[in-house]
């Protein structure tokens, strides 16, 4: 491996970092959008209003999430980059302290002393090197670079939409009951697919990552489901108000 | 555990000095005083300025006939390292690796398993007359450790603070 190409799996191991908002906004967008088409063409049974309950629901989802995954990245951000100012000023203050505290975190991972004394004494050298070594090390803030608020939440919109948009598909091409069955497979091949594209990230067997995502979404919608059954059990007087 | 003014538990233990490893025993430095500090590790940052502290008064103990020694768990090669390291060092660094001297002083930190920061004064006699630990945060005072030296060695009273050169008070002077 060359370094370029250090660097360059540096940017793809960043770009990863994403699949936390692309996993989720697919699923999300995907268990939502089918729930919601489901009762609409229960209710309604009319293409064209199932069509723009969908769509009316994918973007304003979209926004929801995307605006979730901007906010809570950048309360996750703002604390880091707090953390992050606060080493460095217990550096500037402490440099005995930040200097034991680096050698304690070498021995730790299994550096004889004398050794770590050394890189430590090189490092110190260097004042950005040993800090930015010094948070990373003691403090495990080494992964600031990942955390990017606006990029988290642009591909959590697009992968809301992308989710959300596969159930709808079929509702433009056929109608009733058959449209729905085809959007409830659609779903279930895709979250199989997104399953099979983490286990292809991960280097990991593709058909049992890809069962794993199918089986916990289906669970997980299975459950809702039952929930239901539940409640219409206890509460047989409530009915959903149809359109 | 050492008392004050009890005998000094006995060790015989190796060290180094510029380099040549040697015995150094208790029993050998009596009809001196003897300065034994306690260190936690070598290789660290707040140790070296102790080590390298005395070193820097050697001659000033030893002008009050007084030897130094350091010690601490490290090997002996560790020990030479490190001497090597700091760029000499004026008197010897002994290895206790068994640990049983710091435990018999009552200064190793069983948690850790390194010595405490730990000063003990013995006069020729053998007897422990001065004794401090400090919190392993906080390194010590050599020209402390010189002035209580001084102080010990006139056998008088002397109040806070006092400073080689000034009036003592009488040594049968009851405060």
């Amino acid at each position: 491996m060359s370094l370029q190409a250090i660097e360059a799996k540096r940017e793809v191991i960043e770009s990863r970092a994403r699949i936390r908002e692309l996993v989720f906004g697919v699923q999300d967008g995907l268990i939502s959008t089918v729930g919601l088409l489901a009762g609409v063409q229960g209710a309604t049974e009319n293409a064209t209003v199932v069509i723009i309950t969908g769509l009316t629901a994918m973007f304003s989802g979209a926004i929801s999430m995307a605006t979730g995954s901007y906010l809570s990245s950048n309360a996750q951000k703002e604390i880091f980059d707090k953390e992050l100012r606060e080493a460095e000023v217990l550096a500037e203050k402490e440099p005995y302290l930040a200097a034991e505290g680096l050698l304690k975190s070498l021995g730790q991972e299994g550096l004889p002393r004398e050794q770590s004394y050394s890189i430590v004494k090189l490092l110190l050298r260097e004042r950005d090197v040993f800090l930015r070594t010094f948070q990373e090390k003691v403090f495990g803030l080494g992964s600031a670079d990942i955390n990017q608020p606006l990029k988290a939440a642009l591909v959590m919109a697009a992968s809301f939409i992308a989710g959300a948009f596969i159930p709808i598909v079929p509702f433009f091409l056929i109608d009733g009951i058959t449209a729905l069955y085809l959007s409830v497979a659609l779903s279930a091949l895709t979250l199989f697919g997104v399953g099979v594209f983490k286990g292809y990230l991960a280097a990991k067997p593709l058909a049992r990552s890809g069962a794993q995502f199918f089986a916990i979404a289906v669970a997980a919608a299975g459950f809702g489901y039952l929930i239901g059954l539940v409640v219409q059990y206890f509460f047989p007087e409530i009915t959903i108000p149809a359109g | 555990m050492v008392m004050l003014g009890k005998k000094a538990p006995g060790f015989s233990l190796k060290g180094v000095l510029q380099g040549k490893v040697s015995d150094f025993s208790l029993e050998w430095y009596k009809g001196k005083w003897l300065v034994l500090f306690f260190y936690p590790a070598d290789f660290t940052f707040i140790c070296p300025t102790e080590v390298t502290g005395f070193s820097k008064f050697a001659r000033e103990f030893r002008a009050e006939q007084a030897e130094i020694l350091g010690v601490s768990v490290d090997s002996i090669d560790s020990h030479r390292k490190w001497a090597e390291e700091l760029g000499g060092v004026q008197y010897p660094l002994l290895s206790d690796e068994t640990k049983t001297v710091s435990r018999a002083y009552g200064v190793l930190d069983e948690q850790e398993g390194v010595c405490l920061r730990a000063t003990a004064i013995i006069n020729p006699f053998g007897d422990v007359t001065y004794l401090v630990i400090s919190h392993a945060n906080v390194g010590r005072s050599v020209e402390e450790t010189l002035r209580v030296l001084k102080a010990l060695r006139t056998e008088r009273l002397c109040p806070s603070d006092w400073k080689p050169g000034e009036p003592t008070g009488d040594l049968k002077l009851k405060y």
